[in-house]
């Protein structure tokens, strides 16, 4: 093993890639957690529609994306979708980075779906009087979900919403696989022109702690609050 | 103030209020008593539209509850409602329980409507528990909240279901005492209790529900002297 | 899609066997079975020393979890597959690679499935245990082990449909289960990739799906088991 020469990584052309890396995983954990939150939000709401066909719909989604592995949504959008899609349109989607824009997809969906499930449970466990307490004070339907509802279900589920921020974090990682230029393929294409193996991947290490310990801390502090306020 | 016409009210095949006639004027306490079963609550939610109806007309202060027209939420925050469960916020504090319907539906500024909820906590003697959230609160507290939460909306009709059944002995005279207090501003009310104690000292009238009929409907005096008919007797007998 | 699959079945579920190695789906579930069954008893030590005496031992299995908790997978098995050949000198096969990865990385999630087993029993079983005069590791390994382990069936199938999804970064490496196989299957016919990853996604969604069934079966059936025994 070589001895250890970080400088040797650090170059300026080298650091413009860890740069951009950087820039390009916190693009993806933004774009992916906005759609996945959006998407799983409104899961749970179409959900709460009491109509069978579109329950078995979304549990259906919900089903599909859990039990087929995250690099397989990535495969069937990046290299499947376009075989679907007409020419005029490939050809926007190539020229606007498609690899970002079906990482995006791939990664929120699937999130979404985990989401949904978190936010349902934390619904189903709130007693049904709160709504009609609400109701019979003279909020509408709508303000009894906004004031009263949502934000006892949003405490409900915070802490399982730390811990998919933190899977999805996670999970972008994998958008390298289809040539997504974020950190792990930085390191990687860095580890091939250099031979540093060690210094590469450290550097994206770190990276991926700094990101993940907060919330690592911050869901065990969220489940600890949640379960000492006794109800 | 209530007027309630041939109501009929079904779950399914099942028949919980059956032609129903009652009126209850302005000011007036109505104590609601009968047997588990018998449709009481179902009765006192038909009137805030909690449940809708299946036949049947029901008005308050002149507006029919169940025609299209009617702004329910409006009505509502004219008919203050107490549940058993007290139903309280659990993630807002005692303050907050009230002030929030303020806010969001009167569109109060905070800081008046923070003015009348404090008040009314003080009313009650709760302004030290006013940042307390409920689960920190007695159920008697709690209760006491709930009802001050009501009043909050200056109701013109006070419905209770059951306020004190889910209270431990020791906290049910100061809900009581809240409601007698109450009934002694001149509120209209309507209580489903089997605290007689309250419905001798504090009705105008008692009704006898059974079987999701109102089979006795007359003045407190009558309810308690003697009353002839041998089914108040019985009911009389078996809460006593 | 069907078509596809009919033409290529073989090779999608065995891959070049019996003619060449064995690949795809069955690859899968061997690097599946393999990793979960080595990840197995770490992940009970894991459990186990998180309850130790000693802080420090505490500590170091808490900083463990914490630590692998932190990592995406994809990057642990890039270390493994780049680095520890180096480190160690000798070169690792794609497959020996993968199950260390998953191995290190299961360890740390298979372990708080069964420590949250074990703290889900009740104190009294120790105490009671403890009243007979039996010692203590006797009380983990005869009393308090099997009936956590039992408790938490259901915890360790769902790992089990994780694991599985997991092989499938058995493609970064070119080691040939079955994501790796439709790839190949991709190459050859060009024309049709969104055939040939439905196929993917309906194989792993029949194989996931029926596991997480089970589990949720065996869940209730131990749930209402063990209100029937209290
Ligand atoms: N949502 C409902 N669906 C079906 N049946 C109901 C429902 N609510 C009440 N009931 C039935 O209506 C009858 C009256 O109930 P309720 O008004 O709660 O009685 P009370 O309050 O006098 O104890 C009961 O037999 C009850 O089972
Ligand atoms: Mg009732």
């Amino acid at each position: 093993m070589p001895a250890l020469d970080f400088s040797a990584i650090f170059t300026e052309h080298y650091r413009w890639l860890l740069i951009t890396g950087l820039a390009m995983t916190l693009l993806l954990f933004v774009l992916c957690w906005v759609g996945a939150m959006a998407v799983g939000i409104l899961l749970t709401i179409v959900r709460m529609v009491p109509f069978r066909p579109l329950e078995l719909l979304v549990w259906a989604y919900v089903e599909y994306q859990r039990n087929v592995p995250l690099l397989v949504h990535l495969f069937v959008w990046y290299f499947g979708i376009p075989q679907l899609l007409p020419y005029s349109a490939n050809d926007f989607i190539n020229s606007h980075n498609s690899e970002l824009i079906f990482a995006v997809i791939a990664i929120a969906l699937y999130q979404a779906a985990y989401i949904s499930e978190d936010l349902r449970s934390g619904i189903r466990t709130l007693p049904k009087v709160q709504f009609e307490a609400a109701r019979a004070m003279g909020f509408t339907f709508l303000g009894s979900l906004r004031w009263i509802i949502l934000p006892q279900a949003m405490r409900n589920s915070l802490p399982p919403l730390v811990n998919q921020t933190l899977l999805l974090f996670k999970a972008t990682s994998l958008a390298a696989v289809i040539g997504v230029a974020e950190l792990t393929y930085q390191a990687r294409l860095i580890e091939n022109e250099t031979y540093r193996i060690f210094e590469s991947f450290s550097v994206i290490t770190v990276a991926y702690l700094a990101g993940t310990m907060p919330l690592i801390w911050l869901g065990s502090r969220l489940s600890r609050n949640n379960a000492s306020r006794t109800r | 103030m209530i007027s309630i016409q041939s109501l009929n009210k079904d779950f399914g095949a099942f028949r919980a209020l059956s032609d129903i006639n009652a009126r209850v004027e302005k000011g007036e306490v109505v104590v609601l008593c009968g047997p588990s079963g018998s449709g009481k609550s179902t009765l006192l939610r038909t009137l805030n539209r909690l449940e809708p109806i299946t036949t049947g007309r029901i008005e308050i202060a002149g507006v029919d509850v169940n025609s299209r027209g009617v702004d329910i939420n409006k009505l509502r925050q004219k008919i203050g409602f107490v549940f058993q469960q007290y139903n309280l916020f659990p993630h807002l504090t005692a303050l907050d329980n009230i002030v929030i319907g303020l806010t969001k539906i009167l569109k109060m500024p905070r800081d008046e409507a923070t003015k009348r909820a404090m008040a009314l906590l003080e009313r009650v003697n709760l302004t030290r528990r006013a940042s307390n959230y409920p689960a920190q609160l007695s159920g008697g507290e709690q209760q006491r909240v709930a009802i001050v939460r009501s009043l909050a909306f200056q109701p013109e009709i006070m419905l209770f279901d059951e306020p004190t059944s889910a209270l431990d002995a020791e906290m049910i005279g100061e809900v009581l005492a809240l409601m007698r207090e109450l009934a002694a501003t001149g509120m209209t009310m309507m209580c489903v209790t089997h605290e007689m104690r309250f419905a001798r000292e504090a009705a105008d009238r008692v009704w006898l529900m059974e079987k999701g009929k109102i089979i006795v409907d007359t003045d407190k005096a009558a309810f308690f002297n003697s009353h002839p008919n041998e089914r108040v007797q019985r009911f009389l007998s078996s809460i006593n | 899609m069907w078509q596809v699959f009919s033409e290529n079945w073989e090779f999608f579920l065995l891959g070049t066997y019996p003619r060449g190695p064995i690949g795809g789906l069955a690859m899968t579930l061997i690097i599946a079975v393999v990793s979960l069954a080595i990840t197995f008893p770490f992940a009970i030590g894991v459990a186990l020393l998180r309850g130790s005496k000693s802080v420090w031992v505490r500590r170091a299995c808490e900083a463990y979890t914490t630590l692998i908790r932190g990592c995406p997978l994809l990057m642990l098995l890039l270390w493994i597959y780049f680095f520890l050949p180096q480190l160690l000198g000798f070169p690792l096969s794609p497959f020996t690679t993968l199950v260390i990865a998953i191995v290190f990385f299961q360890t740390a999630y298979l372990s708080e499935v069964i420590r949250g087993g074990i703290e889900a029993l009740h104190k009294g079983q120790t105490e009671a245990a403890l009243a007979l005069g039996l010692k203590r590791w006797m009380i983990i390994w005869k009393i308090i082990l099997p009936q956590a382990l039992y408790n938490v069936i259901p915890g360790i199938l769902n790992q089990f449909t994780s694991v599985i999804k997991e092989t499938s970064l058995a493609y970064v490496i070119a080691l040939g289960e079955v994501t790796y196989s439709a790839s190949q299957v991709n190459g050859i016919l060009m024309t049709r990739p969104m055939e040939v990853y439905m196929v993917l996604a309906a194989l792993y969604f029949v194989l996931c799906f029926s596991l997480t069934q089970i589990a949720g079966l065996l869940d209730r059936r131990i749930a209402r088991n063990r209100s029937a025994v209290r």
